[in-house]
């Protein structure tokens, strides 16, 4: 009833639209007065860009009377919001002077507000266009690596996924065009991100809690992998790519096409990738020289395809769009002892995407988005031909954003959000029982200027289910060792216990942020945010063995006790499943005007009740033979696991993440950035595969026809550990890409080289499960071409 | 907060709450019976190998075949073959299931993981994972599977097109497992759509004049094995044109043809056949396609479309059996239940018809005792290339639905529809797997 009674609203006030409308005309220029060809031009509530004209003109014919807001953006100037009375005989003089900037400036189009590194309280990055095309790695975490803020958990260059400020897992959101990306890859690191870079067209990082507009799991941050797989025009223009990369002979071809023939829209897009085993500057294995000089079982071979189809209106457009992802690789270091099982991971995914986007001028409602999603992933971990565990996640999301025209200087809106995410996990490793998760939110999101001060706040409730019927306790396997009584056990029956579990949890975040533009050219931001998250079902129910992580993980469900002997032994928990809850601060000071810029930011966030993996002492048996039915028996017996338990404790991480950018000369930029994270644990401690202090220069050229970019990138040593966990030393990375473009009859070409550790050092990163097996690849060097139409 | 504990015989409920509008958690935790899992059996205790055994279903379009845990509806395993199956049978013990890939010439096995061994004194169930067997067969168009008491002959029709010749190979559960060589093949000298029947060291098999142009066979003849080969003993008199067909039981083995059923039985190591021509019941056009028989019993089951003749070998009568099809209905599957007490017949209108045995004198009369619809969907509904598929274990049938893309569960015994098995794919073919009978620990229903 709502809806229908929401759809009524938005038609009436599409037939009224022209009801009260002025005109409004006006010109964007630089500061030396200059006009500004090729601006974009939104007008709030009115969908689509206006293209500024050679002399920087822009025309609105009709725009109602009161109070509008334009936002003004063109690259290498900083994007102006520019705030306008329109009186009843309309506006023809408007200038809007836009800041030269030496920052690049993208919008993310993950939130209802303008946002970008310069605009928001909350710190973004966004990777688009060639500096994307440069990074694009085949992983999602290996692409991020080098962002302010961003490392990755490298897991043998054939997943990974982005770790923010410390944060991942489950913390981490990886989103496809504002949908969850529906996958495993939140469960295990060995598992691949389903979301593909080669053909996405921006990937948006939100650093810090964004709980907001994303729910429970966003509480460290979000990446957002944006494409074009829903069309928004029918302009007829694509591209296409052909690279080659020495380390791994990976071959890479993908193409991105859009058209369209008068109200209606297409997206086509594929990629296709294969690569062999990378090669290493020493042993795979730390400190075990066998002679070979690449990581074993890291070949890949991808695929996937997505079309879409949209219908255009006047206010906005209705679209549709199918995706197919397949991607089969080998999971390195997932050996047993010294028999060397290749492991292979097969992967595919089904995704349905509808959006939308309705604007409307008049009446309250001044948008209506909608998103939804159904999602079918399947991975397979094969092993000696045979399907060992099989992880399947069948997700469906839907969320509706309704935005209102300004309200006493207020802009915002409402966000409904619905998601179903049904998991399983069956075979010898499936460590996580099937469960059920649903999240029901709503939020409320509304800024303000006042003067100088921009004010953003929002709140969002959530009510999120998880049910599982069969979670598994099978109490003998977890022992301590040198427990002689219990030596027996394996010849008799085991007895493994069964419970149903249903939890209800009810998270809420709260926000308020502060952009104040203090002087021309400099802001400061202040963010401040209470976010709760509901533990994942990884987090409470699992009890098994995890190769990808070589520990036998153990939920939140269950406790250690200790019996009348002093011996240690786990049973359910007596405790309160609690919400993990955070606390953070953000401050950022900006100047992005003019030849020098810079980006400093602070961080403490305080996260209370934080789920993390505690070494209980205990080992259990992986249950993981390798007696495939030979006929000869050559059973290894078990090999035992270290039992990690998930426990509940206070930690807090705080750190700074700092960029400065000098346009030096009007074709060379250097640009320096650093970041640092420290995340402990409130009573003493500090939290596992923490990323190091890293520091990094890069030189870039952009000439006519010839671009190119010199980086280097130090990662310090990280010796502040987690118990068990072992120092990691540092390493200097050196990166070189040169590109060069032509143009051919309307056809641009561009011939590129990317360089990657051209000193050919050994990178071990400490943020990898696999640190002591797979390091970073060796020198490499792709080669390969790029056209657009 | 408050934290309850309460402890029933078997049941503990833990539930916690916080008290708060916002920023709310509950837990309940419910305890239901638990598993377990036989130990590797040094203190000599069966444990508990469930009697419920395993199902595998095959996916529409796809080479992976499912393995699922009867006794709690888990999957267990799903396997990658090399192709997609065409059909599948169940070894005779239940253990393995044959694959068979026919466009792709090629037979896989899955050894289903549950069994037993006679080990003298008692028979010891075993239970372990499933999986994917080092012995697979080769060979051009392999079609029909039938069964023996121990053996198994598959025939390969061979290729007219590319002049490929027809084969048959025999062999038992322990080639299977670990003798993997050694098992009687035979070439025929042209190609055809064929059958075999093992029996013993005997196999009964088509023979086609390659002269002529049908592709079915007409007449049969008996093979001895003789280590990898056979002998051809004996070809039969009667003629059995557009031979389609087989099946054994108790006393005799049989073969359809267009105009009756040519059944072979044994005196004293001398083997004769006759033929049973069809009864008038039979209209023009219409003829004995699909044999089905109990192992044990004495009678043999023709079905001619959709309807079904109850052959007595001994007086050489067919008579019409009367499982009351609705309009439309085609007859898609008919089997004899493991005990030999039920007749269970499958139609494409989603109905389950369950016949059961009445004693008039020596002779075993049917009659229908249940009818159950079987499918909430509009079978219209149906998947191109889909249909119902049945298996049957001791106790239960399984219903595979391609249009609900789930298996359902009907008891045998009281007709009525006991669970359901959710999918996530369009499932093709499906066997169960297990013991059958009672397993040695059994615990019965």
């Amino acid at each position: 009833m709502v809806r229908k009674h929401l759809i009524a609203i938005s038609l009436s006030s599409l037939f009224s639209a022209t009801a009260i409308a002025q005109s409004l005309q006006g010109q964007v220029v630089d500061e030396s007065g200059q006009p500004i060809s090729g601006a974009s031009v939104q007008l709030h509530g009115v969908y689509g860009t206006q293209v500024a004209n050679e002399q920087g003109q822009f025309s609105y014919s009709q725009v109602r009377e009161g109070k509008v807001e334009l936002h003004v953006s063109a690259p290498g100037f900083a994007h102006k919001s520019v705030r306008l009375n329109i009186p009843s005989q309309g506006l023809a003089d408007v200038r809007v002077v836009l800041l030269d900037t030496s920052i690049e400036v993208v919008d993310v189009t993950a939130s209802p507000f303008h946002a970008s590194a310069i605009e928001s309280a909350l710190p973004v990055t966004v990777l688009s266009g060639d500096k994307l095309r440069n990074k694009q790695a085949s992983t999602l975490g290996d692409t991020l690596a080098g962002e302010v803020g961003v490392h990755s958990n490298f897991h043998g260059s054939v997943a990974s996924t982005p770790i923010i400020r410390g944060l991942d897992g489950p913390r981490v959101l990886i989103t496809q065009n504002g949908l969850d990306a529906g996958d495993a890859s939140r469960v295990g690191p060995d598992h691949a991100v389903s979301a593909e870079a080669s053909t996405a067209t921006q990937i948006e990082v939100l650093r810090g809690p964004a709980t907001l507009f994303y729910g429970s799991g966003a509480i460290g941050g979000v990446v957002n992998v944006v494409d074009n797989r829903v069309p928004t025009d029918n302009q007829t223009r694509g591209e296409w790519t052909l690279e080659h990369t020495s380390v791994n002979d990976q071959k890479l071809a993908a193409f991105n096409l859009n058209s369209g023939l008068d109200r209606f829209a297409l997206h086509l897009d594929g990629y296709w990738r294969e690569s062999d085993d990378y090669k290493v500057p020493g042993p795979a294995e730390q400190g075990i020289d066998d002679g070979a000089d690449k990581v074993k079982n890291s070949a890949a071979q991808s695929h996937g395809f997505t079309l879409g189809g949209s219908y255009l209106l006047d206010n906005g457009y209705v679209g549709i769009s199918y995706g197919r992802l397949d991607r089969e690789y080998g999971v390195p270091g997932h050996s047993h002892g010294d028999e060397d099982v290749a492991v292979t991971a097969d992967m595919q995914q089904d995704r349905v995407q509808l959006l939308s986007e309705l604007r409307f001028e008049q009446g309250f409602i001044s948008a209506i988005r909608t998103k939804l999603s159904y999602t079918d992933y399947e991975h397979a971990e094969i092993e000696s031909g045979l399907v060992g565990t099989t992880f399947a996640n069948e997700s469906k999301e839907a969320r509706v954003e309704f935005l209102h025209n300004e309200v006493l200087g207020w802009h915002g809106g409402l966000s409904l959000h619905y998601k179903r995410s049904d998991f399983a996990a069956t075979g010898a490793e499936a460590f996580t029982p099937p469960s059920v998760t649903d999240s029901l939110a709503l939020a409320l999101m509304e800024e303000r200027h006042f003067g100088p001060l921009l004010a953003q706040l929002g709140a969002r409730i959530e009510r999120v289910t998880l049910k599982a019927d069969n979670v598994l306790f099978p109490e003998a396997v977890v022992h301590a060792h040198g427990d002689e009584g219990h030596e027996d056990l394996s010849h008799g029956d085991q007895v493994i216990r069964r419970f149903t579990a249903e939890h209800e949890f009810e998270p809420y975040s709260l926000s308020a942020g502060l952009v104040w533009d203090f002087s021309e050219g400099y802001n400061l931001g202040l963010s401040l945010s209470h976010s709760q998250r509901a533990p994942a079902a990884s987090e409470l129910l699992s009890f098994g063995p995890h190769i990808g992580t070589g520990s036998y993980e153990v939920g939140a469900l269950f406790k250690l006790y200790q019996d009348e002997h002093g011996d240690a032994y786990l049973g359910l928990t007596d405790q309160a499943v609690d919400l993990e809850s955070a606390n953070n601060l953000d401050l950022t000071l900006r100047k992005f005007s003019g030849d020098l810029g810079f980006i400093l930011n602070g961080f403490y966030n305080r996260v209370d009740n934080y789920y993390y993996q505690q070494n209980t002492g205990l080992f259990a048996e992986s249950g993981h033979d390798h007696s495939h039915d030979h006929d000869h028996d050559h059973d290894h017996g078990d090999e035992e696991l270290p039992v990690y338990l998930f426990a509940q404790d206070d930690v807090v991480l705080h750190g700074f993440e700092s960029q400065l950018f000098w346009q030096f000369l009007s074709e060379w930029k250097l640009t320096l950035q650093g970041d640092y994270v420290r995340a402990r644990l409130q009573d003493g401690g500090d939290l596992p595969r923490t990323p190091p202090l890293r520091l990094g220069a890069n030189l870039a050229y952009e000439g006519q026809s010839l671009s190119g970019d010199l980086g280097v990138t130090r990662y310090f040593n990280q010796d502040r550990t987690a118990a068990l966990e072992s120092d990691t030393d540092g390493y200097t990375l050196v990166d070189l890409n040169l590109t060069y473009h032509l143009g051919v009859s309307g056809h641009e070409l561009a011939i590129y080289l990317k360089g990657h550790n051209l000193t050919d050092e050994e990178a071990r990163p400490h943020t990898s499960f696999l640190k002591h097996l797979a390091p970073l690849p060796g020198r490499s060097v792709a080669l390969g071409i790029r056209g657009y139409f | 907060m408050i934290l309850q504990t309460r402890l029933k015989h078997l049941s503990l409920f833990v539930a916690a709450a916080m008290l708060a509008a916002c920023g709310d958690a509950t837990t309940e935790i419910v305890e239901k019976e638990p598993v377990v899992v036989p130990g590797d059996g040094d203190d000599h205790d069966h444990g508990s190998v469930s009697d419920a055994g395993r199902l595998l279903v095959t996916s529409k379009g796809s080479n992976q075949v499912s393995l699922y845990q009867l006794e709690d509806n888990s999957l267990l395993a799903t396997l990658g073959l090399t192709n997609e199956p065409a059909s599948v049978y169940a070894s005779p013990t239940k253990r393995y299931a044959l694959l068979v890939e026919r466009n792709d010439d090629l037979v896989e096995l899955v050894d289903g993981g549950v069994w037993q061994e006679d080990h003298g004194d008692h028979l010891h169930p075993y239970e372990q994972a499933p999986a994917l067997m080092d012995f697979s067969l080769y060979g051009s168009r392999p079609t029909h599977v039938t069964l023996g008491e121990e053996q198994i002959a598959v025939f390969f029709d061979g290729d007219g097109q590319n002049g490929v010749s027809a084969s048959v190979a025999m062999f038992s559960e322990a080639h299977i497992g670990t003798d993997n060589e050694g098992y009687p093949i035979h070439q025929f000298d042209t190609h055809m759509h064929g059958a075999a029947q093992a029996r013993g060291e005997n196999l009964f098999a088509t023979l086609r004049d390659a002269n002529t142009t049908s592709t079915l066979p007409d007449r049969i003849a008996r093979f001895h094995a003789h280590g990898d080969h056979f002998h051809q003993e004996q070809t039969f008199e009667p003629l059995c044109p557009a031979l389609h067909g087989s099946a054994q039981n108790h006393d005799a083995v049989a073969f359809a043809c267009a105009d009756g059923v040519v059944v072979i039985s044994e005196d004293n190591d001398q083997f004769t056949a006759s033929k049973i021509p069809n009864s008038t019941d039979f209209t023009e056009g219409m003829r004995i396609g699909t044999l089905r028989a109990y192992l044990e019993g004495e009678q043999f089951f023709g079905i001619a479309g959709t309807s079904v003749f109850v052959i007595n070998a001994e007086t050489g009568e067919m008579e019409a059996l009367d499982w009351q099809p609705h309009d439309g209905a085609k007859l898609l599957s008919f089997e004899v239940s493991l005990d030999g007490e039920t007749l269970v017949i499958l139609d494409s209108e989603g109905y389950l018809s369950l016949l059961n045995a009445h004693q008039h004198g020596d002779e075993l009369h049917w009659e229908l005792a249940h009818k159950l619809d079987i499918s909430e969907a509009d079978v219209a509904d149906m998947p191109e290339g889909s249909r119902f598929e049945m298996t049957l274990s001791n106790d239960y049938v399984y219903i595979a639905d391609p249009i609900e893309k789930h298996v359902l569960m009907v008891d045998l015994h009281d007709a009525t529809v006991s669970g359901e098995l959710a999918l996530g794919f369009i499932p093709n073919k499906l066997t169960w797997l297990g013991i059958v009978g009672e397993s040695a620990d059994g615990h019965a229903h």
